[in-house]
């Protein structure tokens, strides 16, 4: 399986991850359907499944803390379902060929998965009254919500990968 | 040893999930303590989303100025301030009243913390937003500075919304009474002599008994804040009975409530302090 490798800048993907954090925690009242994509979780998917330096998983934990502090009840959850949604990604990246946007649409369906029965299961075990049913009524929103954010990410950072995407005879070097 | 060395991301993945799963584990049993790094980092946090969130907004409105009358909108704003205004005011009547008169005789019989003596509203805007949906958490935009302690009581004009679980200088968090994993006494509005408990169903609306089984509740009936249990005070709207359910299998009256308050997309909170 051939795998294009492409140096991702921190400079550039801790901004990306910025705008997410802010747009997440600051617009989720636009929940029109009952609903809001997590946009940090969704960048570290795309960034964990394009690149294989750890952007991903780095910022995601970084953003993860960051989330802790501004809404969370209990600190380390969020970055807690962050590396748990990882793990998928990390034994399942190199088995996919990552210029294609469908495994990583994949891979935000098991990490939203993961996040959204993780994120029940820590606050039942403390005494939550949320059911399990109302995470599955948004579940299937929120997993198209986020698998189309993965997509549109990947479609646009597909690009640093592969500087010439049409021309089939161009490795940029690197095969 | 030579595992780990073969497999050194795996170990440090592994590692890091369960320092984090300690982590949480630490900040459930240490929740409401004196945190100061933590609170440090909060407020950090919230200055960096203070202005993005006033931002938001702004566009927002004007988004949504777009599509309607300027005029109409500004006269909309102003009435939405009117009602706002007149709803605080209402909130506190209910309170000076409901306190003064029905639970003095409650608190003295029963010896709860229903009277705390008077409270004034400050006004606060919401800064940012638990992301999962399922749960609703939210960030307010004041903290210490402006009198707001654990446990403040979280209102809005269309009643309670829930309490202040952590408190830094200039924001604080709030979880709503649906999530709440204390149990709220309610008091029927019609009759004030039947009380009962209530607690978050699990899909974002409350279930709860009354202690009176003979108690005359219908459909449709407003409930509020009995100020038993010491947390919430007296006299804050809950909801209203959606249903009621006389044969529970423990011989309670049992009724489901509709919360008042549409958790979903609050922007502007008061806190009683």
């Amino acid at each position: 399986m051939m795998r294009r490798h492409s140096k991702m800048k921190y400079y550039i993907a801790a901004p990306i991850f910025l705008v997410g954090f802010l747009i997440q925690t600051t617009l989720s009242f636009v929940n029109i359907l009952g609903f809001f994509p997590n946009i940090v979780l969704c960048l570290m998917v795309v960034f964990s499944f394009l690149y294989d330096e750890n952007y991903g998983i780095i910022l995601g934990i970084i953003f993860g803390v960051l989330l802790d502090l501004s809404t969370q009840q209990y600190f380390g959850t969020m970055t807690l379902l962050i590396v748990l949604s990882y793990v998928p990604i990390f034994f399942l990246r190199h088995v996919f060929n990552n210029e294609k946007v469908l495994p990583d649409m994949l891979m935000s369906v098991i990490a939203t998965l993961i996040y959204a029965f993780g994120g029940w299961t820590i606050h039942h075990i403390f005494g939550s009254p949320v059911s399990i049913g109302s995470v599955i009524d948004i579940l299937p929103a929120l997993v198209i919500s986020n698998a189309i954010i993965v997509c549109v990410m990947h479609l646009i950072l597909v690009r640093t990968i592969i500087r010439h995407r049409k021309d089939r005879s161009y490795y940029g070097g690197v095969v | 040893m030579r595992w780990i060395q073969n497999h050194f991301k795996i170990s440090i993945i592994v590692a890091v999930v369960l320092l984090l799963a300690i982590i949480v584990f630490a900040s459930y049993q240490l929740q409401g303590k004196n945190n100061p790094i933590g609170n440090v980092a909060s407020m950090v946090v919230s200055a960096i989303e203070k202005p993005f969130s006033s931002g938001t907004k702004f566009l927002s409105g004007k988004v949504g100025g777009l599509l309607t009358d300027d005029d109409l909108e500004a006269e909309n704003e102003r009435l939405r301030e009117e009602v706002s205004n007149l709803e605080t005011e209402l909130i506190k009547h209910r309170l000076d009243e409901t306190e003064l008169t029905e639970l003095k005789q409650l608190q003295e019989s029963l010896g709860t913390d229903a009277l705390r003596g008077s409270y004034s509203l400050v006004a606060a805007n919401v800064l940012a937003y638990e992301g999962s949906d399922a749960f609703q958490f939210f960030t307010i935009d004041i903290g210490t500075d402006e009198g707001v302690k654990r446990d403040s009581i979280v209102v809005n004009g269309d009643g309670l919304i829930g309490r202040v679980i952590e408190v830094n200088k200039v924001s604080a968090k709030v979880v709503s009474i649906v999530d709440e994993t204390n149990k709220v006494g309610f008091q029927l509005y019609r009759d004030l002599q039947f009380i009962g408990v209530c607690e978050g169903d699990g899909k974002g609306k409350l279930s709860g008994y009354f202690l009176d089984q003979d108690a005359k509740v219908r459909k449709g009936d407003k409930l509020i804040t009995s100020g038993i249990g010491g947390v919430y005070p007296a006299g804050l709207v809950v909801g209203k009975v959606s249903k009621v359910d006389r044969a529970d299998k423990d011989g309670l009256l049992t009724v489901k409530i509709e919360p008042e308050v549409y958790f979903k997309g609050i922007k502007k909170v008061a806190v009683l302090v």
